[in-house]
């Protein structure tokens, strides 16, 4: 394959899965696929294409999966629960549950448990599972020094801050599970009690957390001070580019376009409360979609 | 004219009332190389900030006389035009990477200093190979050990070319042998390239003969090392043995090194006693380790591990960074259970008891004190081990037996390293555990918190503490373990007492050691007992 450098002179960036601007227009294409519509197919299809794409490039789905569940079941519970509004009713939750006699006030659930409230809370949940799968894709493919050299110089110092934060997300899950190593020893039972409890007791783990952190923060600053850091800066890597980069950027940029094309024309959209009816599929979006998997190509082989 | 000076500098961090340097005068000149000595708090990081120009540009606070940096007076100048001419290494390796990968680490000062990329090749070719590196060049940071990270952040110094380094406790998160590797890097950057050395350093041992001169912050000399001993006659284990004998009589200067306390050792005769040890014997069991492995995702950290560790017994775990010595100790509370094998405490399984119940019977401090501390008080903070293991200790008396009444209601981030470790032993200590287990409890504390941790872990052992002391100081090791266990690659490679183990291997050979080998002695104290 033959290699192309945009300017001479200079080290190519170390790339693990190809060019860093590829994964970034993916990375803003997959996003918006997820943002710009409702329909629950859709966002059911670009969730098993994070997965095939993590399967193939090897990134651990299987954690990212569990986080995204974690965040996406608050969005149903709340739905489910919280909001009344719809026509199908599954269940209604009485104001008063009389037991022994005695009527105990149901607090803030009362009222109609709704299916469009339910399928709500499902296209949220769905829709923070991609949102994470996606990202932790980019996590896994770029190396966070390339958003430096993508970034103009204009975003300087907020790309720097982004490409310091992705290389700290590590080092701040390794300070918490030290913490908590810590606090177990001294006897501390995270399972223990209500859950006022339970919350408080994480409190003895947040606490050391963000003031590390902070104190992390700050000696990171300093080593950049003494190196002479002030936002005004040359680039030492280039970005590598290959055929097949451009071949992806043509596709990405085509999904694009069509992505408006159908948002415009009103065929993404899809809101349960008008009318609860099933979702329709459209060929163009899913193939737009299915294209989603395009940086794979060549890059995989990139990487041997 | 010096490359350094500092004209009777005062200096104040914000809101604070008691100055961290008060009237500091020195001159160091090209080529020199500078040791700073001091108890924690007496400025020596402050000191080196001065240096750079992040104190007080970064830092803020108040700010009286001046430091000159090649003639340049540092608190008119950038900090940007500084850092061309001092490079500054910290403590930790880990805190100071901005960059992810080796090779983009060491162009980031380069690249801020605005030069072309053919330059910055050129650089970084030249810094890896100094310092012998060359195959790091496209690894991920995080992937390093220890010492390759703070290779590494010297490299990305030395590439920027400065004519000052400026070294504050570069070897304290490091074990012995990648500690001297350090050591050795910077001897050679001052002898062969002329750049002056400002070095902040604990180990004073095989850098008192080698220094020009020695800054000792609590005792206000700067001197020469020899000039420097005669004041403050402590600063080593050698310097003390050699100041003790003079006092029994002996008539001997004061060697600097090893190699020049060989030969006095040659010339003046004492006469002294073998040390032979007495077998203490014990019975109950009170940690059980049998065919105990381990592994993290696909690499295996404990293979094979056979142990026994008897009631009352104080064992010292050795080796070098990565040997599984932490991953071992784990075991002991319940925070890992073992993949394969068994781990019994008091007979009890730790895979059917939870961590809660185990924290009764061992109390683990591990490294990092500041992992322990988050209430407002350090009073508070010994109540939430009290109420986690439904306990009513008594929290004065802890406090007491660890040097800590006085700072019953400071807020425990606030207080130095050491003091800090002995709020987290107390933390432990209050829920009186039969066993203590202590992982590297003297990274980074002054020779003060030190001997005073000593003299603390001596007194609980006589009240019948079982103690695992996991530890890279061998001199802690030698006076107060009975027993040694030496790991390597996961696997327990000695298991004797302590006198045999120490007296074995070579890289964890006390300097004591060293000098009288022949007659089995490994600490001062027993040197001055066995005189004739």
């Amino acid at each position: 394959m033959v290699r192309i450098n945009l300017k001479l002179g200079g080290d190519e960036v170390p790339s693990r899965f190809g060019n860093a601007y590829v994964w970034l227009l993916w990375l803003i294409i997959a996003i918006l696929s997820g943002i710009l519509t409702y329909n629950p197919i859709y966002l059911a299809i670009l969730l098993s294409i994070t997965i095939i794409l993590s399967i193939v490039l090897n990134v651990n789905w299987i954690s990212s999966l569990k986080t995204g569940l974690l965040f996406g079941t608050l969005p149903l519970i709340f739905n489910t629960f919280f909001v009344h509004l719809g026509s199908h009713v599954i269940v209604n939750i009485p104001r008063f549950i009389p037991i022994y006699g005695i009527n105990i006030p149901i607090l803030f659930i009362s009222g109609n448990i709704t299916a469009e409230a339910v399928l709500f809370g499902f296209i949220m949940m769905l829709l923070l599972i991609d949102m994470v799968m996606v990202f932790s894709i980019f996590n896994s493919v770029t190396i966070p020094d390339s958003l430096l050299n993508i970034l103009p110089s204009s975003f300087g110092k907020s790309s720097l801050i982004t490409a310091i934060g992705m290389r700290f997300t590590s080092t701040i899950q390794d300070d918490i599970n030290s913490i908590k190593d810590a606090q177990l020893s001294r006897g501390l039972n995270l399972n223990k009690g209500n859950l006022i409890q339970k919350i408080k007791s994480r409190i003895s783990l947040v606490n050391p957390t963000v003031i590390n952190s902070l104190e992390r923060s700050f000696n990171l600053a300093e080593s950049m001070a003494s190196r002479g850091y002030t936002g005004k800066r040359t680039k030492y890597y280039t970005e590598r580019w290959l055929h097949y980069d451009f071949l992806n950027i043509f596709i990405l940029i085509f999904i694009l376009v069509t992505l408006f094309f159908l948002k415009f024309s009103g065929v993404l959209e899809y809101w349960p409360y008008t009318v609860l009816e099933l979702p329709k599929l459209n060929t163009l979006m899913v193939i737009s979609l299915i294209l989603l998997m395009s940086p794979v190509i060549g890059n995989k082989n990139a990487n041997n | 004219m010096p490359i350094i000076e500092f004209r009777d500098v005062w200096y104040w961090y914000p809101n604070r009332e008691k100055p961290a340097l008060g009237g500091i005068n020195l001159k160091v000149e090209k080529g020199e190389f500078i040791l700073i000595i001091g108890s924690s708090g007496s400025g020596k990081s402050t000191l080196c900030r001065c240096i750079n120009g992040l104190v007080p540009n970064f830092t803020g606070g108040r700010f009286k006389g001046k430091v000159l940096v090649d003639g340049a007076e540092t608190l008119k100048e950038s900090t940007n035009r500084i850092a061309k001419k001092v490079g500054m290494v910290f403590q930790d390796p880990e805190n100071q990477f901005v960059m992810s990968t080796v090779e983009s680490e060491i162009a980031f000062g380069l690249e801020n200093q605005c030069l072309p990329r053919d330059v910055i090749k050129d650089r970084i070719d030249e810094a890896l190979s100094e310092i012998q590196i060359e195959s790091l060049r496209h690894r991920k940071v995080n992937e390093l050990s220890s010492g390759e990270k703070q290779k590494v952040v010297m490299a990305s110094i030395l590439a920027i070319h400065p004519d000052i380094l400026v070294l504050d406790e570069p070897t304290s998160q490091l074990d012995p042998i990648a500690a001297d590797d350090i050591i050795n890097l910077v001897k050679n950057l001052n002898e062969n390239f002329n750049i002056t050395i400002v070095l902040v350093e604990h180990r004073l041992e095989s850098l008192l003969s080698y220094v020009d001169k020695v800054l000792d912050l609590d005792n206000n000399i700067f001197d020469t090392p020899r000039e420097v001993i005669k004041k403050n006659p402590s600063v080593t284990k050698i310097t003390a043995l050699f100041n003790n004998l003079r006092k029994k009589g002996h008539s001997t200067e004061i060697p600097l090194s090893l190699n020049e306390a060989k030969r006095v050792i040659d010339r003046i005769s004492i006469n002294l006693k073998n040390k032979t040890d007495t077998v203490l014997i014990h019975d109950n069991v009170a940690i059980d380790v049998q065919d105990l492995h381990y592994s993290y995702s696909d690499s295996e950290v404990l293979s094979r591990i056979n142990l026994k560790v008897y009631e009352n017994e104080f064992v010292a775990i050795i080796g070098r960074n990565g040997s599984g010595k932490t991953t071992l100790i784990k075991h002991f509370n319940g925070l890992l259970k073992p993949k394969y094998g068994n781990v019994r405490i008091f007979r009890k399984d730790t895979s059917s008891v939870n961590i809660a119940d185990l924290a009764k019977e061992v109390g683990i401090l591990l490294q990092n004190p500041d992992d322990y501390l988050f209430s407002d008080t350090v009073q508070e903070e010994l109540e939430f081990t009290s109420k986690n293991l439904g306990l009513s200790s008594d929290i004065n008396d802890i406090l007491k037996s660890l040097d800590l009444e006085e700072y019953k209601y400071s807020y425990p981030r606030d207080l130095s390293i050491g003091q800090k470790q002995r709020v987290a032993m107390a933390s432990i200590l209050v829920g009186n555990p039969k066993i203590l287990v202590l992982d590297e409890p003297t990274r980074g504390i002054d020779n003060k918190s030190r001997d005073m941790l000593i003299d603390i872990l001596k007194n609980l052992h006589r009240k019948g503490k079982t103690i695992v002391l996991v530890t890279h100081d061998v001199d802690i090791v030698a006076q107060l373990a009975e027993r040694v266990l030496f790991m390597r690659d996961g696997k327990i490679i000695e298991d004797n007492p302590t006198r045999d183990v120490l007296l074995k291997y070579n890289e964890f050979k006390p300097q004591i050691a060293e000098l009288f080998s022949n007659n089995n002695l490994i600490t001062v104290d027993e040197v001055l007992d066995s005189l004739q």
